[in-house]
């Protein structure tokens, strides 16, 4: 049993078997969990999913500076944990996840979903919500962490089940992903749930506004409204003419709602302005920016159309129509008669032209169509296909789309296409997370395009997100976001697979050339050269090693027996190509002996086509060869009689005559004269 | 355009920088010494026709059939020349001893051992190459053998 025991840091024990349902979050459970230094604290652990990255991953050292009204992670990181039935761990099948250590609150959930709420007045809101929520959101800005999870059913009391409210956790999926239309912005209300990107403080106002509405009248305004329906009026009418309109507010309420609910985020309230307005300050107040209204509607789906923007979300929701659509004279009339802009024309050439211009040839009216939808909203997210995307979401939301295996080819083609790009250049300013999304799409679009493995959708995946999971159906169960992870899941996972698996695949080679800090298209271009039969197979194979050898050296791990094993397997193929017999006897001891120690970089040079021992190997080869041609040469030339034949032989004799002729005048002479002289 | 003369018909020394072995050269240095022993050179002179008849049979290269009758031939002359020399070289024993059958029979059969040398020969080293072109080929096979069984079939690959 003590084996089945599962610690974070070795210090929080979570019980996989003790549920604790009342304190899930939307499709994360919780488990109980104990601190074995404080056993009386009482905690609590998530347990996000396995394919998607867990945003508290990033933030392991970051912690507000002081006790906060908000649930923050007491610790974090991934634990072995068992995958399928975690309440029968005896049986389970052993993987990692990541998991949030939390504190159990000690106040009740403020608003149970399906409890009627009673509504509050300014001064409640003001002390019970504004007060400690403002708290928790300046401390979560210094951090520069948004919170992107503020709506009822996220909300604690502070102590038992009355008083002051605390927001409640917010890192165990991604990014607004609970969050109901009515509390995103238009622009993250569009997007998909898994695509909503980082965020930033102002898209928490921006919930914090709307939850104030929702308090403050005791019901949801939007209530028997569509997500679709919901989104459509924020954007026709701006999001307070929306959701407050109907209802009676007090001019100071007014005012606060229409601070916070503000479309355009640069005007929209500040933290500041929101505490200014709970003591009192008054502001002056600030105007919608709605859109321009046309002169007559435009019929698409099941609703007319004024404006522009609401047309873009319609098309966005109904892609194949839209296709249509936009071929249709009356698209174009639209915009040229009810808006009066005689340049549309040229606008949309122009568009028709650039679309052409990049990306697969097959995707070039989606990718007209998406561009269309970008030129008649510009806050819209990228949208393409089925997919509606922030471009800070793209990580996530592809995540997603790998773990259901759909969509991925649309979502190549986006990239391919360069539509986040061309989001990015439309957009009048950028902030800190969207720069950074666009230096990572420039390397994105390096790779996008390459067929090989180390590239393409799942190079992106890794790219696009740091913190995404390793895929690969080998080690996906292992939760691996960190290089020095890699080799210790792959050697976990080996017994689990079939006997002879080669230990890569494209998960795993795009997951190391993103996380290395160091280009790798050599090892890559090896693994992509060969053929995956007979010799390229073979280099197919020492170009694994290879890529797993710069792993290793990176992240120096020699506690990988099983791993080295399969190396050992794997290259016994590769043997074949030493050619010397000698040489091949020695690298298989040696790979024997390198393999023991686990040292995959010592393998690698064994089995480098270009390291001491193959090269040496290589250039006796090709002497050898040379010299069997030569031996053969000969051969034929002693069988056809080159030494034997009498033209060769003739000369031969008779100069050997003429010399043993000389030689036995020579001695005659000698002789004669010792004669004569005795 | 006139064509070049081939490296053989041009007057260039020899490679080496040495001057090729002119006979009649030879025959103009010893003529001094032939003019101050002239009994000893006309009795050489005599002895050694069969070197003279065999010069005009032999139209090889190396004149090697002139060279081995030249040898053997001088062995023969021996007995002449031992005869003048011990008679007192003096003009008036040449015919004397050029008249000596014993001197003739010595002079032809030296000759004619020349000859025998120069037919036999050749057999002799064309036995001989027969047993270095087995001896090269056994060697030839072995080290093929060698080379497949150290290098693989793969050494015997011509591409």
């Amino acid at each position: 049993m003590a084996d089945d025991q599962i610690l974070l840091e070795g210090r929080y024990e979570i019980k996989a078997r003790e549920r604790l349902p009342k304190l899930d979050s939307p499709s994360v459970e919780a488990f109980a969990a104990q601190d074995r230094s404080d056993p009386g604290r009482q905690l609590f652990a998530l347990i996000p999913p396995g394919h998607l990255p867990c945003r508290y991953l990033g933030l392991l050292n970051k912690k507000p500076v002081q006790e906060v009204p908000a649930m923050w992670p007491r610790a974090g990181g991934i634990i072995d944990w068992p995958i399928g039935n975690p309440a029968n761990a005896a049986n389970a099948v052993w993987g990692r996840r990541p998991a949030l250590i939390y504190d159990i609150p000690k106040g009740e959930r403020a608003f149970p979903p399906g409890k009627p709420r009673e509504p509050m007045t300014e001064a409640q809101l003001v002390r019970l919500v504004i007060t400690p929520l403002v708290q928790a959101l300046q401390e979560f800005a210094a951090m520069g962490v948004p919170h992107r999870a503020i709506r009822p059913e996220n909300l604690f009391h502070q102590v038992g089940g009355e008083g002051p409210l605390r927001l409640g956790e917010c890192f165990s999926m991604p990014v607004g992903f609970a969050q109901p239309v009515i509390y995103e912005t238009i622009e993250n209300a569009i997007a998909d749930p898994y695509g909503r990107g980082s965020g930033v403080v102002a898209d928490d106002l921006y919930a914090l506004g709307v939850l104030l509405l929702t308090l403050h009248i005791g019901r949801d305004p939007t209530e028997g409204m569509s997500e679709e329906d919901v989104i459509s009026a924020k954007i026709t009418a701006g999001s307070f003419a929306a959701l407050a309109g109907r209802e009676k507010l007090s001019t100071t309420m007014a005012e606060v709602l229409r601070g916070l609910l503000n479309d355009k985020a640069a005007d929209r309230w500040s933290l500041n302005q929101l505490t200014g307005w709970s003591i009192g300050q008054p502001f002056s107040p600030t105007m919608p920016h709605l859109p321009a209204r046309a002169a007559r509607p435009l019929r698409f789906g099941d609703a007319d159309h004024m404006t522009k923007p609401a047309l873009a979300h319609a098309m966005a929701r109904r892609w194949p129509e839209a296709l249509r659509l936009i071929d249709a004279p009356d698209f174009e009339n639209w915009l040229k008669r009810s808006f009066n802009d005689e340049k549309v024309n040229e606008q949309l050439t122009k568009m028709a032209i650039a679309a052409g211009g990049v990306g697969p040839g097959s995707a070039a009216k989606d990718r007209y169509l998406s561009r269309i939808i970008m030129w008649l909203n510009v806050q819209s997210p990228v949208c393409y296909q089925d997919f509606r995307v922030n471009v800070t979401g793209l990580g996530t939301a592809l995540a997603e789309a790998m773990q259901r295996q759909q969509g991925l080819t649309a979502f190549a083609d986006m990239l391919r296409g360069r539509l986040p790009q061309l989001w990015m250049n439309e957009q009048p300013s950028l902030n800190a997370g969207q720069l950074q999304t666009r230096r990572i799409l420039e390397e994105v679009e390096k790779h996008i395009e390459k067929a090989g493995a180390g590239y393409g959708l799942e190079r992106a995946l890794y790219e696009l997100d740091p913190l995404t999971p390793c895929r690969s159906p080998m080690i996906a169960d292992f939760y691996v976001t960190h290089l020095n992870d890699l080799l210790p899941a792959l050697d976990a996972a080996l017994p689990g697979l079939a006997p002879e698996t080669v230990p890569m695949d494209r998960h795993i080679a795009a997951f190391i050339a993103a996380h290395l800090r160091r280009g790798t298209d050599h090892e890559l271009g090896m693994l992509n050269s060969g053929s995956k039969s007979g010799d390229g197979e073979v280099e197919r194979r020492v170009a694994v090693l290879r890529l797993l050898a710069v792993v290793q050296a990176a992240y120096p791990n020699r506690k990988l027996p099983r791993l080295a094993e399969a190396m050992v397997v794997m290259l016994t193929p590769a043997l074949e190509r030493f050619h010397h017999k000698v040489a091949r006897t020695a690298a298989e001891k040696e790979m024997r002996a390198l393999a023991k120690d686990c040292d995959l970089a010592g393998l690698a040079l064994v089995f480098d086509p270009e390291g001491p021992n193959r090269r040496a190997d290589e250039l006796g080869f090709t002497a050898a060869r040379r010299a069997y041609q030569h031996l053969l040469k000969e051969q034929k030339w002693l069988e056809e009689g080159g030494l034997t034949h009498p033209l060769r032989t003739q000369p031969v004799g008779q100069r050997a005559a003429a010399v043993t002729s000389a030689f036995i005048a020579s001695a005659a002479i000698a002789a004669y004269s010792v004669f004569v002289m005795l | 355009m006139a064509a070049n003369p081939k490296p053989s018909q041009t007057n260039a020394p020899a490679a080496g920088g040495g001057m090729p072995f002119k006979p009649a050269l030879l025959l103009v240095l010893l003529l001094p010494v032939a003019v101050m022993m002239a009994p000893t050179a006309i009795v050489l002179l005599a002895a050694l026709m069969p070197t003279y008849a065999a010069r005009l049979l032999d139209s090889s290269p190396g004149r090697f059939l002139t060279w081995t009758i030249l040898g053997m031939n001088v062995v023969g002359a021996l007995y002449f020349l031992h005869e003048l020399w011990s008679l007192g070289e003096d003009f008036g024993v040449v015919a004397m001893v050029l008249g000596d059958p014993i001197g003739w029979l010595a002079v032809l059969a030296g000759a004619g051992c020349g000859w025998l040398l120069y037919l036999g020969m050749p057999a002799i080293t064309a036995r001989m190459a027969h047993t270095q072109s087995a001896l090269r080929m056994r060697r030839c096979r072995r080290d093929l053998e060698k080379l497949v069984e150290d290098w693989g079939p793969g050494v015997a690959r011509k591409d």
